[in-house]
């Protein structure tokens, strides 16, 4: 009895789950007005890319003649079928957010009438003319950041948690190097790797505490949700982080002095911006501090760390903004080059 | 010679010991199923849920309950509690399903571990709109705890003290089961109906019992295991937040031959080979990939050496 009263209940839920998931009445998008669907890479609320792209999507629906859609996937078995999805429904240019570079190329060439679009974090020697990728280069503002960490040191030690020993990483790893030494060219620059584990904060906080017993007093965190590990260690054991991706200074207030930000929110509302004032254009592009496409997080407008931070810490801020703003004006004069971990062959002056 | 016991900080030992204290729970738990022939490999699923329940649970009482306004600690110890008691809860379930239905265990597992990742993001989303990462300030952390006397002895000291219960309950765990495994009859039982649950129903050892217990102790150590990643060592869940650890459990006790003892240094093993791993990028410049080789390739060697001895031994023998 029991055994059949089970079976018509998993049966039941089945029936729910089937009629919840298809019963979403899929309407044409088409009414006229230019359509834009921007798939995330998994669900809002990640306090990272998918929200930063939500924030470029909102402001384009307010200030642009655009109708431009969310779509929220789970992982990664869900990109295409979101992808195709929206292909399918008609829209006039479909975003992805930092999904996977083979399957955006894939799907651009199946399509060659449609117009996608990556605001971040796709790169490939070719790239079709109806795909337009960007890549936010991190190693200016990562310098940036390392300056302020250099100039702030006490102990002459920083670290840097680094989720793994790639290109892409490193791009932050190197850029945060190189300005630690330009604003002091005594201390000594830690990194630890973490083996491309991402989303263990364990992990991070043990790496991070590791660090700090090392003498370090400010810890550059590039390392994902494993990073929420590095800045909770920050504030436990009262030394300093630097937040990353995101504006990350709130997390711990006073104990985060600043977050190198991608601004993909910026890169997203741009590529919208283009394709509704028929600018649309294909291939490869960098993004970089010029742009505005990525920064410090003092850059737009935060001073969390100035308002919380122990006083003689505060004090140090001014003299550390100055010091941006120098190189800054430096590098986009183009006086001073920053090393790009992504290009090129690492320079001797960082091994 | 010098540059190489200056890596070995006590520093590095502590931080081997919280990063172990995971791995240990849970391999605790899978050794005692392994014994008691019940193949528990929903752990890291258990794991990832009662972390999330941990952090919670201590969020609701702090926040909703006279008791957690006055005592915010007594919130998180609360959570701990509910967190092993939710994989008592999860044991029981597959023992249940085991036991009425005759569900294959292995399939359950799989089910459970894809279901813990979606179900803690869907959840921490409609409850809380985040899914990446949730924390609240007003929770707090479970606080360390020093032990009268022997704090006081230096390098011990410092080695042995300063952790929070859940640390200290692995320890004991660890010993009331090595106790319970080879000094007392229940402890042969449970191997017994490993081994054999046919004959050992036949002199009347109670082998749904023992299953049940199994299966429910695994559940609670591994609640105490979640609870640890999410309110012991941080006060924040992020998406699967056992980064495998359940599955290195598992290892371990194999490892540890399911033996709790063996379980135990095994666990121990693989958490100092990380915090061994974080330290020699910080004194070394050996490539970090060779680095973070180490642990396994260290598996590979310990297990091959311990195989061929056991051949050895069985040649031996059979002479």
């Amino acid at each position: 009895m029991t055994r059949k009263l089970l079976l018509a209940l998993m049966a039941a839920l089945i029936l729910i789950s089937g009629a919840y998931a298809g019963g979403a009445s899929e309407e044409s998008a088409d009414d006229g007005q230019t359509t834009v669907a921007v798939v995330l890479p998994s669900p809002l609320g990640d306090r990272s890319f998918c929200d930063s792209a939500n924030e470029g999507v909102i402001r384009a629906n307010a200030e642009l003649p655009v109708k431009a859609d969310i779509i929220e996937t789970q992982g990664v078995h869900e990109h295409e079928n979101a992808m195709r999805g929206a292909i399918n429904r008609g829209y006039d240019l479909i975003m992805g957010v930092g999904l996977d570079t083979q399957m955006m190329l894939d799907l651009a060439e199946e399509y060659p009438d449609q117009a996608f679009a990556s605001p971040s974090e796709l790169t490939a020697d070719v790239i079709p003319d109806n795909l337009a990728a960007l890549l936010i280069n991190v190693n200016k503002s990562s310098f940036l950041a390392g300056l302020i960490a250099g100039y702030m040191t006490e102990t002459d030690k920083v670290g840097c948690v680094a989720g793994g020993d790639a290109p892409g990483i490193n791009q932050f790893y190197y850029g945060y190097k190189q300005g630690v030494l330009a604003a002091n060219p005594d201390a000594e620059v830690y990194v630890n790797y973490l083996g491309f584990d991402f989303s263990n904060p364990t992990l991070g906080k043990e790496s991070a505490i590791s660090l700090y017993n090392e003498g370090c007093d400010i810890i550059f965190s590039v390392c994902g949700l494993s990073g929420e590990g590095v800045l909770a260690a920050a504030s436990e054991t009262g030394n300093y982080a630097i937040g990353v991706d995101t504006v990350q200074d709130e997390y711990y207030p006073g104990s985060i002095i600043t977050s190198v930000i991608k601004r993909v929110d910026n890169s997203t509302y741009d590529l919208i911006e283009a394709y509704v004032n028929g600018n649309f254009q294909g291939g490869f592009r960098t993004l970089d501090l010029e742009d505005g496409a990525t920064g410090i997080s003092w850059d737009v407008g935060y001073t969390t760390f100035k308002d919380n931070a122990p006083a003689e810490w505060a004090a140090k801020v001014d003299g550390a903004q100055a010091l941006v703003d120098e190189y800054k004006a430096k590098i986009l004069s183009g006086e001073y080059e920053v090393y790009d971990a992504l290009t090129m062959e690492l320079w001797d002056s960082l091994k | 010679m010098e540059a190489f016991f200056n890596i070995f900080t006590i520093n590095v030992f502590e931080s081997a010991i919280r990063l172990a204290t995971p791995v240990i729970l849970a391999a605790l738990g899978a050794a005692l199923c392994n014994k008691a022939g019940v193949l528990n490999l929903g752990i890291d699923g258990f794991m990832t849920m009662s972390a999330f329940v941990a952090l919670v649970g201590s969020y609701l009482v702090r926040n909703f309950t006279s008791l957690g306004q006055a005592y915010p600690v007594a919130a998180t110890y609360i959570g701990v509690l509910s967190a092993a008691v939710f994989g008592g809860l999860l044991g029981l379930l597959f023992a249940f399903l085991k036991d009425k239905l005759n569900v294959d265990l292995v399939v359950l597992s799989i089910a459970i571990n894809m279901l813990a990742v979606d179900i803690t993001v869907y959840l921490m989303r409609t409850l809380f709109h985040q899914s990446g990462t949730w924390s609240d300030p007003s929770i707090v952390q479970l606080p360390s705890i020093e032990i009268p006397l022997i704090s006081g002895i230096p390098v011990i000291g410092t080695l042995l003290s300063g952790y929070n219960i859940i640390v200290y309950s692995a320890w004991i765990i660890a010993i009331v089961l090595v106790v319970v495994m080879h000094k007392t009859r229940y402890g042969r039982h449970i191997t017994a109906v490993g081994e054999n649950p046919t004959a050992s129903r036949s002199v009347g050892i109670n082998v749904r019992g023992v299953r049940y217990f199994a299966l429910i102790a695994s559940g609670v150590l591994s609640g105490l295991a979640g609870a640890f990643l999410s309110v012991g060592h941080l006060t924040l869940f992020t998406r699967d937040m056992a980064a495998g650890r359940g599955w290195l459990g598992n290892a371990a006790a194999l490892f540890g031959f399911n033996n709790p003892g063996g379980s135990f240094l095994a666990g121990l093993f693989f958490g100092f080979a990380d915090a061994l791993a974080l330290r020699l990028q910080n004194v070394t410049k050996i490539p970090p990939y060779i680095i973070s080789m180490m642990p396994y390739v260290l598996t590979i060697l310990i297990l091959s050496i311990v195989s061929y001895r056991t051949i050895l031994r069985r040649r031996s023998i059979s002479q």
